[in-house]
């Protein structure tokens, strides 16, 4: 009964359901070719004792909590569309056992038809990365699949199916069926924070001064090389976090009173915006943060052909997965917002407007994730280029490892958009 | 002799149309309103008052009939045209108030304004002259979800009234209120009315809601079954004839 109502369920919203199995098809094929790619170096770390190589064992445990995220966001994107049908469920009289596991066997369902897919192409991957990759032949290793690898993939999947069960029956225990029934699918989560509770009484313009100079003083510092870049950077995400709250926010805010205020699709498409970019600062932040630590292990592992590899491939898994969280968490937003459209509809807002807005909505969110990310990244790169420590080339090729995931999500994210909130627009309030 | 603002011929609606499930929501309405005119619908749930409204108010396409609104054929009017008929000729009024919660009261109020083109230098006194008018200045910078229902209500009614709408289009709007909000909010709505010569439409259950208006239009099971004009009765006759209207047509339901 379960399994059937179940397989229903993951049928009547192919998009959200195929999304949510390509996160998992996507995380497991990443964490299978990064942990055999690891093992397979004598550099690498070894199950217990990672004493070997700190930055390797640092990045393991980034790795894991970064997939965990991303499968928490990928979650609540699918499960926050099923609040109606829970909601129902619960008010019929299921437990919230029965309710949690009627949840699970849709994840458990998405996982076993994605995670050994995931794993087998992984496995048809190894042997084209050591003909292919000049890394590898360069290095003169041979990347094989190895027990201790899969022990740890295996240990890390397990993690990933707890985590997925403790997401879905929080999401039913911590939701009132009444609020599931009349929740449409958006983040009412609270968007204060302990950092904004601090700064709430404090002018704007004192809180722009402190997160500008919070900003832009480490970028300087960056260019020393006799100071720990990695540690300055981290004190700039608290700037990166403060210019999204307290200037670009009411930035924002100030063109669609003043001077944008005649003209509709701004005015529509950067309120949408400014929510956008408020519930995405962590993201933000997280995104920048993971880039700098590993393109600072990158430069210090300059010459050494397979961990430049084994630390590049990390930066690629992780870019796909930060994104990737940007994009579910965008998603899980705008997917609240159906009414929304047919109010502006209702208003006079034409469909092409709507579709503009959309656009033009996610080109400015994606674009000043990029945009702020790459004043960091970029102001580290050139950094590490004038002392010599990348080329050009190199750096050339780490921004498009960066740019490319942004770029793929923000074309993912506009379908997704537009499927939530462009359907059936003229259907009745 | 009064102007004719809209007008229903012969109107249908029929949902699944040409499939086995197809069901015929309204049958064959001929309605008119003239400018001026408050009008309540009412009618028991289910009788087809929402679908009636949706279909005079463009936001719905009736399947056969004609409706013409300032004399213009609402059939014949492509996307964008209904679109600036929306804008410049319709407010909307709703149950539940239809606020973008990701705007302010003051961006949401603007909207209509921004669509029709006002000069941007104009927008900014419009908005507050109106939300002075509903008393909710000191609130333009909120978000809705910071205010509270009737506050959420008047910034929706101002939003409505914004671009000087000839006819209003409301739905229950008094559904969500609680008693000093609604009858705050109808007389708000005959004030208007009666010094600015609006014409409102008006879905209500409540029989005290509809003693504020000029006519009861009461739709049963897809009809418009019976009419009501208040003419020269006090507000408590013609609410004690809208109450005697609603009994009779209960108990006929009781007989059955």
């Amino acid at each position: 009964m379960i399994l059937r109502d179940a397989i229903r369920s993951l049928k009547s919203d192919k998009s959200r359901t195929f999304f949510y199995w390509i996160t998992y098809f996507l995380t497991s094929l990443f964490i299978f070719l990064f942990f055999n790619i690891m093992m397979s170096s004598d550099k690498g770390m070894e199950i217990i004792t990672s004493g070997k190589d700190m930055a390797a064992t640092f990045i393991v445990v980034v790795v894991v909590v970064i997939c965990l995220m991303c499968i928490q966001f990928a979650n609540n994107f699918y499960v926050h569309s099923k609040g109606k049908d829970i909601a129902v469920r619960l008010i019929c009289g299921a437990t919230f056992t029965k309710v949690t596991a009627y949840l699970m066997t849709q994840t458990l369902i998405i996982m076993l038809m994605s995670i050994p897919f995931g794993i087998l192409l992984g496995i048809l991957i190894i042997p084209l990365m050591n003909t292919m990759l000049p890394a590898v032949t360069a290095a003169g290793i041979t990347i094989g699949i190895h027990s201790d690898a899969n022990l740890l993939v295996f240990i890390l999947l397990a993690m990933i199916i707890a985590w997925s069960t403790a997401i879905n029956f929080s999401f039913t225990y911590t939701n009132a069926a009444f609020a599931m029934m009349n929740n449409d699918g958006s983040d009412t989560a609270k968007e204060g924070s302990a950092i904004s509770d601090f700064f709430s009484g404090m002018p704007l313009i004192a809180k722009q001064i402190i997160f500008g100079a919070l900003f832009v003083i480490p970028i300087i510092f960056l260019f020393n090389p006799n100071v720990s870049r990695m540690a300055f950077s981290m004190l700039g995400l608290l700037g990166v976090w403060g210019v999204i709250n307290y200037i670009i926010a009411p930035s924002i805010t100030t063109s669609m009173n003043k001077t944008n205020l005649d003209k509709s699709k701004i005015l529509a498409g950067n309120g949408f915006l400014r929510k956008d970019l408020v519930i995405n600062k962590s993201n933000i932040m997280l995104f920048i943060g993971c880039a700098i630590i590993q393109i600072s292990i990158i430069a210090d592992r300059q010459g050494q052909a397979f961990d430049v590899m084994l630390f590049t491939f990390s930066f690629i898994l992780m870019n796909c997965l930060l994104a990737m969280m940007i994009m579910f968490k965008t998603s899980t937003e705008q997917a609240g917002r159906t009414k929304f459209f047919r109010v502006l509809n209702q208003i006079g807002f034409q469909e092409d407007a709507l579709k503009a807005i959309t656009r033009n909505e996610l080109v400015k969110l994606y674009g000043m994730v990029a945009g702020i990310s790459l004043i960091y990244i970029g102001a580290m790169l050139a950094a590490l280029y004038l002392n010599g420590e990348l080329t050009i080339a190199k750096i050339a090729v780490m921004l498009l490892e960066m740019l490319v995931p942004v770029f793929i999500c923000f074309a993912v994210n506009i379908f997704i958009y537009r499927k939530a909130v462009l359907t059936d627009l003229n259907k009745p309030l | 002799m009064s102007e004719v603002i809209l007008e229903a011929r012969n109107m249908k609606k029929i949902y699944n149309y040409r499939t086995p499930n197809a069901f015929e929501a309204l049958h064959g309405i001929n309605f008119t309103a003239e400018k001026g005119e408050f009008i309540a619908i009412m009618g028991p749930s289910g009788a087809g008052k929402s679908t009636f409204i949706n279909n005079i108010s463009t936001i719905d396409q009736y399947t056969e009939g004609s409706v013409k609104i300032k004399g213009t054929e609402i059939r014949t009017m492509s996307s964008n045209e209904i679109g600036t008929f929306r804008f410049k000729t319709l407010g909307f009024i709703f149950q539940d108030f239809n606020l973008l919660d990701t705007h302010t009261l003051f961006e949401n109020i603007a909207l209509p304004l921004s669509l029709a083109d006002v000069k941007k230098s104009e927008i900014e006194p419009r908005v507050r002259e109106m939300a002075e008018k509903m008393n909710i200045s000191s609130l333009l910078h909120k978000f809705p979800k910071e205010c509270s229902g009737g506050q959420r209500q008047r910034a929706a009614i101002c939003r409505a009234l914004i671009n000087n709408p000839e006819i209003i289009v409301a739905d229950e709007p008094t559904g969500n209120l609680d008693s000093a909000n609604s009858t705050e909010l109808m007389h708000i709505l005959q004030k208007l009315n009666q010094e600015s010569g609006v014409t409102i439409i008006m879905v209500t259950h409540d029989p005290l809601i509809t003693s504020y208006t000029s006519r009861l239009v009461f739709i049963k099971d897809g009809n418009i079954e019976r009419e009501l004009a208040r003419g020269d009765m006090s507000q408590d006759d013609y609410f004690q004839k809208i109450v005697e209207l609603n009994a009779e047509e209960s108990r006929g339901e009781l007989k059955k």
